[in-house]
């Protein structure tokens, strides 16, 4: 049950292997640890906090479309799921 | 905006009696009736698409239950093979906590190396268990796999989880870590952060916090759950299931129990943490071994003898959390209804397994506290982010 999201990558940082993806209509810091060859425009499959690996426009667009379609993906901006509590993973 | 996989929120309280626990959920179970009205093949293309995290899983119970719906009855070959597939799966999602999250409850930096080179060979398992791409398409005849291209890469990721996890061959693992003794031995003479930090909960006696009387999933038939998925109350039943009024629990400890090791290890120190994270390693090290010598048990997914309505199917797979169901209706070549049931619902159910376990805590100042529930979320593994509020 557990959805990983397409995000485009914004912005690159080689020295902390980090990028800013945007994600609907927020712009969050993920890690690039997992994957590589990857640079602004490629999309990638995001699921806490790390990129899983990268898909095509085409793809991503598809995908993004179907969470359109259930409602869950409010493209808005100025929102945000931070929180300073504890994070995990899964999926 | 919200996080549209969902996360879980989970609130500990202080109460005259002990802690007290309020787990809320934004997963989105209800995303399912996507599709309602596409066809069964163009669902079983769509549905891996969206649920990509454990995608063998679900597109494995998704095509078990379109075929069984459509009245098709899939090659046991296939069957096998899709089995193989979720087991590598599994294998990656454990790999995935016990290189990356595991060494950060010893303030250490995760194993990124190892975890890019266990996706890399979990890909070609996948390639190799499913060269031409048709395994989990509705009604797959002939599927085409390469043993050896298996071997290579099995055996490839068996030697990266006997260097960066065990400390030795999983094989002999599997036959010489079987009581408390030999565990106890292994943990202490291994330097790899996992044997460190299952030594670290043992030693420190936090292995035993969290322990709960046990309350596994029963094995249902189909008809069975077919009912509580088709039932007035399904979609309730589908975001806090139930059985016989009790949220029951549907985890690697679970599907362990009866194991030498792990039975020793509840005997010894109950249903807590280091029974559960060794009852992770245990499944890594066993389907490990399946994968290799092609000896999956096909346990709680073996299709049930019930005879179902006709057009009315269900599909089950071994997740890596739990066990997954899902439900297909298909009426005049269109999907009527479709429901997923996952493991994360049943033991992240606010009263169920974690919820029992957190309110056994004792009290301590809040970085343990915190180190505490962290532990266990980990150890009951949920399938999404999750925020900790502590008091």
């Amino acid at each position: 049950m557990c959805l990983a999201i397409p995000a485009e990558i914004i912005e690159v940082d080689p020295d902390s292997d980090t990028a800013q993806v945007a994600l609907g209509g927020v712009v969050k810091e993920i890690s690039l640890a997992l994957v590589t060859d990857v640079t602004v425009g490629d999309y990638v499959l995001v699921h806490v906090g790390y990129a899983l690996n990268k898909i095509s426009q085409d793809e991503a667009e598809h995908t993004l479309a179907l969470i359109r379609e259930i409602g869950m993906l409010q493209d808005e901006s100025g929102a945000s799921d931070a929180s300073d509590a504890g994070a995990g993973r899964s999926a | 905006m919200s996080d549209p996989a969902g996360r879980l929120n989970i609130q500990l309280r202080r109460t005259p009696h002990g802690f007290a626990c309020d787990i809320a959920s934004t997963r989105p179970v209800a995303a399912s009736g996507l599709f309602r009205g596409r066809a069964p093949t163009e669902t079983a293309s769509l549905l891996p698409l969206l649920y990509s995290i454990c995608a063998k899983a679900q597109a494995s119970a998704c095509v078990g239950a379109l075929d069984h719906a459509c009245g098709m009855d899939p090659d046991p070959e296939a069957r096998r093979l899709r089995q193989s597939l979720v087991a590598a799966e599994t294998v990656r999602e454990h790999l995935w906590r016990i290189l990356l999250d595991w060494p950060l409850l010893l303030d250490e930096e995760p194993d990124r190396h190892a975890m890019i080179g266990t996706q890399s060979l979990v890909k070609r398992i996948f390639g190799a268990l499913d060269s031409d791409g048709v395994l989990l398409s509705p009604g797959c005849e002939k599927p085409t796999s390469s043993r050896s291209a298996l071997a290579e890469a099995a055996s490839a990721l068996a030697d990266l989880t006997a260097e960066r996890v065990l400390g030795l061959a999983p094989d002999a693992w599997l036959e010489r870590v079987t009581t408390l003794g030999a565990f106890d031995d292994w943990c202490r003479s291994v330097e790899t952060p996992a044997a460190r930090l299952l030594a670290d909960l043992h030693d420190s006696g936090d292995g035993r916090l969290g322990h709960t009387e046990a309350s596994p999933l029963p094995d249902l038939d189909d008809g069975t759950l077919a009912a509580e998925l088709r039932g007035p109350e399904a979609a309730a039943f589908v975001a806090r299931p139930h059985w016989r009024g009790v949220p029951r629990e549907t985890t690697p400890l679970t599907r362990y129990a009866d194991s030498a090791l792990v039975s020793a290890l509840v005997a010894d120190q109950g249903r807590g943490i280091l029974a559960r994270l060794v009852a992770q390693i245990l499944e890594t090290v066993s389907l490990l071994r399946a994968i290799r010598t092609d000896e999956l048990d096909a346990g709680s997914t073996a299709p049930s003898d019930t005879l179902l309505p006709a057009g009315v199917g269900l599909g089950r797979a071994d997740a890596a959390r739990g066990l997954l169901v899902h439900l297909a209706e298909v009426d005049r070549g269109r999907v009527a209804e479709y429901r997923i049931l996952a493991p994360t619902e049943w033991n992240f159910h606010p009263d169920g397994v974690l919820s029992s376990a957190l309110a056994t805590l004792p009290d301590a100042e809040e970085t343990l506290l915190r180190r505490r529930v962290q532990l266990l979320v980990m150890a009951i593994d949920p399938c999404v982010a999750f925020d900790l509020v502590i008091p």
